[in-house]
C-alpha cells in the first residue's frame, strides 16, 4: 500500500524532478536515474526513466545529444532547453502550492 | 537474438528512423553496462518498452512496477466479449499490436474490473468520437486503423464493487477466434480457391493458378509466424519491483 501511494506520487512528478535534476548541466540516463536514488526516491527503472526523457525530449523541454564513446557503446546526454527552465520553474511553483495545501489540511488534521 | 537486437526490431516496426535505433540502443546497451542489471528486468519486456519509446505509451510515467502483463489474440467478432470477460478478472486493456495482440496491464495491489466497448470510426473523426465519450467516463485505450477501444473502470458504474477481491491466474491460452471468425475465413479461403480455379480453368494456365496458391500460402505464413514467434517472446509479465 506504502510503496503503491509513492508509485502514484513519483508518477506525477518524475517529469518535473528529470528536469530538476538537469539544472546544474547535462546528464545521461543512468546517472539521472542514479541521482534521482540518491535524493531518497528510490530506484526509478530505465523501463520508467526513458519513456519520460523521449516525451520531455518531443515537448522541446530538454535536447539530446548522442555521443560516441571511446571505448563501449555511446551514450544520449540530455540538456534543459529555456523552454524546460520555464516549465520547472512554473510547474514548480504549481507543485509547492499542492505541497501548501496538503500540509495544510494535514495540520488542520493534527497529523505532526 | 539479444533484447537489444528484439527491441531495434520492434522500434523498426513502429517506424522509428534507423540512425534514431541505433542510437537508442547504444545509449540504453552503455546504460545496462554501467548498471549491471538485466535488460528485462530494467527495462520490461522489448515490445512493451518500444511501445513506450515510440511514443504509443499511454501512461505519464510508464509502464507501473506493480502490474502484471498479459496478451491475447481475439478476433473482431468477439473482441469486445473477450475485453469485457477479461476486463472482469481486472485487466486494463493497455495497448494493441498486429503480433501481440491485446496487450493488458493488472495492478497487483489494488486491481479493479474494467468494461470496455468499441466504435468504428474513420481516422479524422476519432477525436470527435473520444470527446464524446469522455463525460461517460470513457477513455480511449487504442486506436488501430477504424477501431477505436475504450475503456472504463468498472466502478465508474457500480461503485464499490468494480474492485476486485481476489484475481484469476492469467488465462493459458492466447488465442480466441470464435466460430463467426473459423467461418469467415473458410468461405474467403473456399471462394478465394473458387475465384482461382476458375480463373485457370478459363485460361488454361494451370503455373499462374498454382503461382496464386502459393503466394496465399506464403502470405499466410507471414502473418501467422510473427504472431507465433511474438507470443514465445511475451510470456505473461509478473509484476517488477
Amino acid at each position: 500500500m506504502v510503496a503503491d501511494r509513492r508509485a502514484s506520487w513519483l508518477k506525477g512528478v518524475l517529469d518535473l524532478l528529470v528536469l530538476a535534476t538537469l539544472t546544474e548541466g547535462e546528464n545521461y540516463g543512468y546517472e539521472i536515474s542514479k541521482s534521482l536514488a540518491a535524493s531518497g526516491l528510490g530506484q526509478i527503472k530505465g523501463g520508467t526513466l526513458y519513456p519520460v526523457l523521449n516525451r520531455l525530449e518531443e515537448a522541446g523541454l530538454v535536447a539530446a545529444e548522442f555521443r560516441v564513446a571511446d571505448r563501449g557503446p555511446g551514450r544520449r546526454y540530455y540538456r534543459l532547453t529555456e523552454q524546460g527552465r520555464d516549465t520547472l520553474t512554473e510547474q514548480s511553483r504549481l507543485w509547492r502550492a499542492f505541497d501548501e495545501s496538503v500540509r495544510s489540511v494535514l495540520d488542520r488534521g493534527g497529523v505532526a | 537474438m539479444t533484447y537489444f537486437d528484439e527491441l531495434a526490431a520492434h522500434l523498426r516496426d513502429r517506424g522509428v528512423p534507423a540512425d534514431e535505433i541505433a542510437s537508442t540502443v547504444d545509449d540504453l546497451a552503455a546504460y545496462i553496462a554501467e548498471s549491471g542489471a538485466d535488460p528485462v528486468e530494467e527495462f520490461g519486456p522489448a515490445a512493451g518498452f518500444a511501445d513506450e519509446l515510440a511514443g504509443d505509451g499511454r501512461t505519464s510515467a510508464g509502464p507501473s512496477p506493480d502490474a502484471e502483463i498479459w496478451h491475447f489474440h481475439a478476433d473482431a467478432f468477439n473482441e469486445v466479449r473477450r475485453l469485457n470477460e477479461f476486463g472482469d478478472q481486472g485487466w486494463e486493456l493497455d495497448r494493441y499490436d498486429t503480433k501481440l495482440g491485446f496487450t493488458c496491464r493488472r495492478d497487483v495491489e489494488r486491481p479493479q474490473r474494467w468494461e470496455y466497448r468499441r466504435e468504428i470510426v474513420p481516422t479524422l473523426r476519432r477525436k470527435a468520437a473520444a470527446e464524446r465519450l469522455a463525460p461517460d467516463g470513457w477513455e480511449l485505450a487504442v486506436a488501430w486503423t477504424v477501431w477505436m477501444y475504450f475503456k472504463r473502470p468498472k466502478s465508474a458504474s457500480v461503485g464499490p464493487a468494480g474492485e476486485l477481491d481476489t484475481t484469476p491466474e492469467a488465462p493459458a491460452r492466447y488465442f480466441f477466434w470464435s466460430r463467426s471468425f473459423y467461418v469467415f475465413v473458410a468461405v474467403y479461403a473456399a471462394l478465394f480457391t473458387g475465384a482461382v480455379l476458375a480463373w485457370a480453368a478459363l485460361s488454361g494456365d494451370i503455373g499462374m493458378a498454382m503461382g496464386f496458391m502459393t503466394g496465399a500460402l506464403i502470405a499466410g505464413i507471414a502473418i501467422v509466424v510473427p504472431m507465433a514467434r511474438a507470443r514465445r517472446r511475451a510470456r505473461p509479465r509478473p509484476p517488477r519491483h
